[in-house]
């Protein structure tokens, strides 16, 4: 049976992780969802165009 | 104002839509449940594995990975496909994470050093906080709903995978020899890893340098293959500490070939109705070949179990006869003796008129011998009867501390004439009192300290009663200054016949059965004999515990 653990310096460091991604997680949510904070190239036109 | 779309029809349920390219849905799909379904298996079979767990995290991790790359091949909302793609780019390096942490602690048994943790993290914290910038997406091209990548996507990615590829076979390359028996099951687990992570990257870079991300699902692949080759090592080497049978592994997998089937287009569905045909039969032939061997060993079980059904039955008769013969010999031997001790101490008492003092010494040898004839003979019908569970208990309350006393007593003549100490000593604080057969106790005792003045040469044995008040139980020790005894004839003291290594060359007598008599008789009234020693010419120790009667 396994008899390992992860010692208490590695476990608040994984903490801060976890949150620091969630942060980072919603942060690019609210970017690309909620305010659609980002740059759309529209080449419709000359899509349709070269057809 | 209307949001812009993509040019071609909303997606059904996030995942459904025409602009899937043929492929995608079963390369996925069939990763996806290879995936889940090895990792599963593994879980269930050892759910408090930390090692399982990793596991179940990873392929969580990929199946997440590849279902966010069907969104995207399916939505037309930008919105959607910046988001997922921003995801993608953030669990990518993450499952590498897992999967190298997972081989890690799979090959070491234990965590890396917080060092290297901090190592890790500072790794990946770039990715983390740059995730959210035009770092990772700078903009998207509405026309083919792809988002172009910053340097973070384009290149860290990439350097964070193959830097956690380099890790895990550098893991691999030091400790993979260290592994004794595991080395087989860690061997095609990294080359399985290996695989699945590196056509994963290959596909990806390739797409990333040329935009054509049809190349990627190729990638995909890789985890099947991650999958067999896990299964495989799980039910040749035990790999995970898990016991499957083949049987379930192929069950398993034909069941995701089946499901992998619902999401194929229908111009691809013959081709791909072929393939997983193939596969099936491949598949199907081991399944048959793998009942059919467990089957067969099932069948050499039942006669192997009926074979010993019968070597038991007919062991118990002989043992039953073999005790029924020793009980009548006993009982036949024991008679005469008993008239051969009597008429000697009656001749020695001068019964019958005055003995001359040679003749006298011939009595004396004859008593003796008699004597210890006739403890043998006691010892024999005594194991008779405990092997055939007629050994009568007669239960009653009485004080131990006395009849351990009068046993000293009795028994510190002998130890007089041999030149030993044999003292008695109480520390109980109660009246010590127990339930049990007086007359079997005192033999128990009687064996004991004759077993201790048997095997002491010179110096003292120490008979103590002493009370545990933990266990509520009355402990007699009996402690030596004999010849002690080595690990080795500790473990087989209370065998039947069982004598010490020496006890032959210095001319001890006695059958070997006193120490295996008292120990069967003491248990059985709910008490223990143990005996401890440390090391030859050390001394022994013997104790006996029976319940105290509250």
């Amino acid at each position: 049976m396994e008899n390992f653990h992860l010692d208490k310096k590695s476990k608040i460091l994984l903490i801060i992780f976890i949150l620091l991604t969630i942060l980072s997680v919603a942060a690019t949510h609210y970017n690309t969802i909620v305010s659609q904070n980002f740059v759309i190239i529209d080449d419709l036109d000359e899509m349709e165009m070269e057809e | 104002m209307e949001p812009l779309l993509c040019p071609w029809e909303s997606a059904h349920f996030l995942f459904i839509s025409s602009n899937v390219p043929l492929l995608i849905n079963y390369s996925h799909f069939i990763a996806i449940f290879s995936a889940l379904a090895v990792s599963t298996l593994v879980f269930l079979n050892n759910p408090k594995s930390i090692i399982s767990r990793l596991f179940v995290f990873f392929a969580s991790l990929f199946s997440v990975w590849a279902l966010l790359d069907v969104a995207l091949w399916a939505t037309n909302d930008p919105s959607i496909v910046m988001y997922a793609w921003s995801m993608q780019v953030l669990i990518e390096p993450l499952t590498y994470a897992v999967a190298f942490y997972l081989f890690y602690i799979f090959t070491y048994q234990k965590f890396p050093s917080f060092g290297f943790n901090i190592f890790i993290v500072l790794l990946l914290l770039p990715l983390i906080l740059f995730l959210p910038t035009t770092l990772n997406l700078e903009a998207l091209t509405l026309s083919s709903c792809e988002s172009i990548e910053g340097p973070l996507a384009k290149y860290y990615t990439y350097v964070l995978n193959v830097a956690f590829i380099l890790l895990i076979l550098g893991t691999a390359f030091i400790q993979i020899r260290h592994l004794g028996p595991r080395k087989n099951a860690a061997i095609l687990f990294v080359i399985g890893l290996v695989t699945f992570l590196f056509s994963f990257t290959s596909g990806n870079v390739i797409s990333s340098f040329t935009d054509e991300w049809t190349y990627s699902q190729y990638g995909l692949f890789g985890m099947p293959i991650f999958a067999f080759l896990i299964a495989y090592s799980i039910v040749q080497f035990k790999a995970f500490q898990t016991q499957i049978a083949g049987a379930e592994i192929l069950v398993v997998v034909l069941w995701a070939l089946v499901c992998s089937l619902l999401f194929v287009d229908s111009e691809l569905f013959t081709i791909i109705l072929i393939i997983t045909l193939a596969f099936t039969s491949v598949v199907g032939y081991f399944l048959i070949r793998s009942v059919k061997l467990e089957f067969t060993q099932r069948l050499q079980l039942e006669k192997l179990t009926k074979d010993l059904e019968k070597a038991n039955s007919r062991l118990k008769v002989l043992d039953k006869m073999k005790s029924e013969f020793v009980s009548i010999a006993s009982h036949q031997l024991r008679s005469p003796l008993t008239s051969i001790r009597g008429y000697a101490s009656m001749l020695l008492e001068g019964s019958y008129g005055p003995v001359p003092e040679k003749a006298k010494e011939a009595l004396e040898r004859i008593s003796e011998s008699s004597k210890y004839m006739v403890n043998s003979v006691e010892d024999y019908l005594n194991v008779s009867r405990i092997e055939s569970g007629n050994m009568k208990y007669e239960m009653s309350d009485f004080n131990l501390k006395d009849t351990a006393s009068t046993v000293v007593d009795e028994l510190r003549q002998t130890a007089m004439q041999k030149g030993l100490l044999l003292t008695f000593r109480s520390d109980l604080s109660s009246q010590g009192i127990v339930n049990a057969d007086i007359g079997k106790t005192r033999q128990a005792l009687h064996n004991l300290i004759n077993n201790s003045l048997k095997y002491t040469e010179r110096g003292s044995i120490v008979v103590s009663v002493g009370e545990n008040k933990a266990t509520k139980k009355i402990m007699v020790t009996i402690s030596d200054t004999g010849i002690g005894m080595s690990e080795e004839t500790l473990d087989s003291l209370f065998a039947k016949f069982s004598r010490a290594k020496d006890a032959n060359k210095t001319n001890i007598s006695g059958t070997g059965l006193g120490l295996y008599v008292a120990k069967q008789m003491i248990e059985h009234m709910g008490g223990t004999i143990t005996a401890a020693s440390d090391g030859p010419g050390k001394g022994s120790s013997f104790t006996l515990e029976l319940p105290l009667q509250q």
